[in-house]
């Protein structure tokens, strides 16, 4: 098992560094200049010149990556060009609110896709499922921006039942704890609804599938023909073995869930990592770019590989293979 | 009033529906099995006898309408709430199915397996279910049951896999097992061993047994008496000897003669040489009518059926035909 996470590990970082020099390339070949941003319009040609050569940003690009790359293995991402700040600060401030964000947002999208999975399998063919199988596949299909509007809207501004946007109220952070805690709870609501809940169908189908192609199997017959309840026909015997094909997207599920987390942090004013990627590419902000891609890129490396981890551990005889192979 | 017996049969029938006619699996089934004893279904492919055997047990699907009585001590199990029928299956009842792979849950333990009746029956806590299933897995001989209990199914072979689902049937001591061809998978060395440890099994614990197969020649090994199967219904049935010695049945001999000569305990299944009836739209009278080398008119005729040879045994099928049959008198 430890061998077979180091060897994924490895083929990680490489997959990592192909990304991140790609996101390099493309970064700087787009069209636009970082210098635009600083109300640069009144400085004249010399000028310009200067600015961009304390930059660093007149060095050839293979040198400029290199550089880059070197400060990275140190923990260095440089500084940002727009908010003369070290990337790394800004990182470490962003990516605690994107992990509570979809932390939160991958457990509750599994956990809602397992029990409606299963609640949809039981009611195989009849109309219920059909009503929920279309109801779910419209709040699937509904693009995140347009249902985020729509629940601030609704929900916020009509209601005034919940925040709009932030992670926090003004003068939060005053507040005892436990308060603290509910109103970034609050504030976590909508947006979890969007990332999280809105898309469980896409997910639930995959279990629903699961369950019910092991309810068709011989073991299901024989756990009945023990007088098992169908409790725990469906919890103990089709569930575990439904869900195998379930673990193995989880991997894709996470990197399809920090992807909505950019349109959601945006739509929300939710200071993660995908605002600042946003801000960043519209700013021209090379290093965050860089940083926010590096980071992203990791996080979803690292959930596949513990995905793989987790199939190992819920199928015993993928464990028995990689104990063989040891 | 004479003890009802453990199991009586009365006029069984399935019917699957789905797209058309519906398909009648099982028509009009009657036997009784007394306490302890052994009785063989035998047929051919498609013949009902799973769908029989799942029918006592009520674990059909929802397509399947069943009628007819199933009594237990005089119960109706037909007419019996899902929840009671519940409770029969594994306590009364036990069942032990054709694939032992595919009848192991690949992600639970053996023991887990063998001992989960007992959990949910006889609410067991953890601890107690281990040693019971490892003293059950002892009961079936399989070696090193402590360590077999913890292994996973992919671990054990064919054999092994088979006497475990056996001591998950056993667990919680039912007083009927029916074992759907329980060794077809198995090669034939390790299909004798579990056979027999089956049949001393039964025998020990005082269970009746019904031992569903395609192969006639592994009856008197494990069964007193035989019931022969066709397209649904039971067309002959018997002492196990008499029936096999001298089949009275057009069709019972048909299954005999497909047995390989020297090599009867390898016969698999006899090869339909032609198709059964069309089970949507059965024929009046005899269903073999369609293969039968006796086949005439009078066959058609529902009433003219039925020969009893003795007091236990029954033949459906013209008496001037399994008449001289029966005693031999016209050769195979
Ligand atoms: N769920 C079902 N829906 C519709 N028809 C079914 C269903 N299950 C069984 N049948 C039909 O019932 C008939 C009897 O099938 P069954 O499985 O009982 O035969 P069998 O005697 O056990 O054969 P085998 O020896 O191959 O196991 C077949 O014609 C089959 O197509
Ligand atoms: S009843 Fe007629 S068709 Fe049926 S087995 Fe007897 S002789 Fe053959
Ligand atoms: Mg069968």
């Amino acid at each position: 098992m430890l061998l077979y996470v180091v060897r994924r590990l490895g083929s990680a970082v490489l997959l990592l560094l192909a990304l991140l020099t790609a996101v390099f390339f493309i970064a700087r070949l787009a069209p636009g200049d970082p210098i635009d941003r600083f109300g640069a319009a009144d400085l004249d040609a010399a000028d310009r010149a200067a600015v961009r050569h304390n930059l660093g940003l007149d060095r050839p690009l293979a040198a400029q990556y290199w550089q880059w790359l070197r400060g990275v293995t140190r923990g260095d991402f440089g500084r940002s060009l727009s908010r003369h700040q070290p990337v790394s600060a800004m990182l470490a401030e962003a990516v605690p609110r994107t992990l509570l964000l979809t932390g939160i947002a991958y457990v509750l999208h599994f956990a809602l896709a397992v029990a409606s999975g299963v609640w949809l399998a039981r009611n195989r063919g009849r109309r219920r499922e059909r009503v929920a199988t279309v109801a779910g596949l419209v709040l699937y299909s509904l693009p995140a921006f347009w249902l985020g509007q729509l629940l601030v809207l609704v929900f916020s501004r009509a209601l005034g039942w919940l925040p709009a946007s932030g992670v926090a109220a003004v003068g939060a952070a005053w507040l005892p704890w436990p308060q603290r805690v509910l109103d970034v709870a609050r504030h976590l609501v909508l947006p979890l609804c969007v990332i999280g809940v809105a898309p469980v169908l896409g997910t639930a189908r995959f279990v629903r599938n699961g369950v019910l192609e092991a309810l068709g199997q011989d073991y299901v017959l024989a756990a009945r023909a023990r007088g098992l309840p169908e409790r725990a026909v469906i919890w103990r015997h089709a569930l575990r073995n439904g869900l195998l094909p379930v673990v193995t997207i989880a991997g894709l599920n996470l990197a399809f869930l920090l992807n909505g987390a950019v349109v959601t942090e945006v739509v929300f004013a939710w200071p993660g990592l995908g605002r600042l990627t946003v801000e960043a590419i519209f700013a021209r902000d090379y290093p965050v770019i860089m940083g926010t891609t590096a980071l992203a890129g990791a996080l979803t490396l690292l959930g596949n590989l513990l995905a793989d981890v987790l199939y190992g551990v819920a199928d015993p005889r993928v464990r028995l293979a990689s104990e063989a192979d040891r | 009033m004479s003890a009802a017996p453990l199991l009586a049969v009365e006029d069984l029938a399935v019917a699957f529906k789905g797209d058309g006619a519906p398909v009648q699996a099982v028509r009009g089934v009657s036997f009784a099995l007394p306490r302890a004893g052994t009785l063989a279904l035998v047929g051919e492919s498609g013949g009902g006898k799973s769908v029989l055997a799942l029918a006592l047990l009520g674990l059909l699907p929802a397509t399947a309408t069943v009628s007819g009585r199933v009594l237990w001590e005089g119960t109706d199990l037909v007419a019996l709430p899902e929840r009671d029928r519940q409770r029969w299956r594994g306590c009364k009842l036990g069942l032990v199915l054709q694939d032992p792979l595919a009848a192991l849950n690949p992600v639970l333990t053996v023991g887990d397996q063998v001992a989960e009746g007992l959990r949910y029956h006889r609410g067991l806590g953890r601890r107690a279910a281990r040693e019971a299933a490892v003293s059950l897995l002892a009961e079936v001989r399989l070696p090193d049951a402590a360590a077999r209990a913890r292994d996973y199914p992919h671990r054990l072979s064919g054999g092994m896999r088979q006497r475990a689902l056996l001591a998950a049937a056993l667990a919680c001591g039912p007083e009927l097992l029916i074992a759907d061809e329980p060794t077809a998978s198995l090669d034939v060395t390790v299909q004798a061993e579990v056979l027999d440890l089956m049949a001393e099994l039964v025998r020990a614990r005082g269970m009746a047994l019904l031992f569903v197969t395609h192969n006639l020649a592994l009856v008197p090994r494990v069964a007193e008496r035989a019931a022969v199967m066709f397209a649904g219904r039971l067309v002959e049935m018997g002492p196990a000897r008499a029936v096999i010695e001298a089949p009275a049945h057009p069709f019972t001999r048909a299954l005999l003669a497909a047995l390989p000569e020297r090599w009867p305990l390898h016969g698999r299944l006899p090869a339909a040489d032609a198709p059964g009836p069309d089970p949507r739209r059965p024929p009046p009278g005899c269903p073999y009518v369609c293969r039968c080398p006796h086949a005439r008119p009078a066959c058609a005729d529902e009433s003219a059926l039925g020969l009893a040879l003795a007091d236990d045994r029954r033949v459906a099928c013209l008496p001037e035909v399994a008449g001289p049959l029966a005693r031999g008198e016209v050769p195979a």
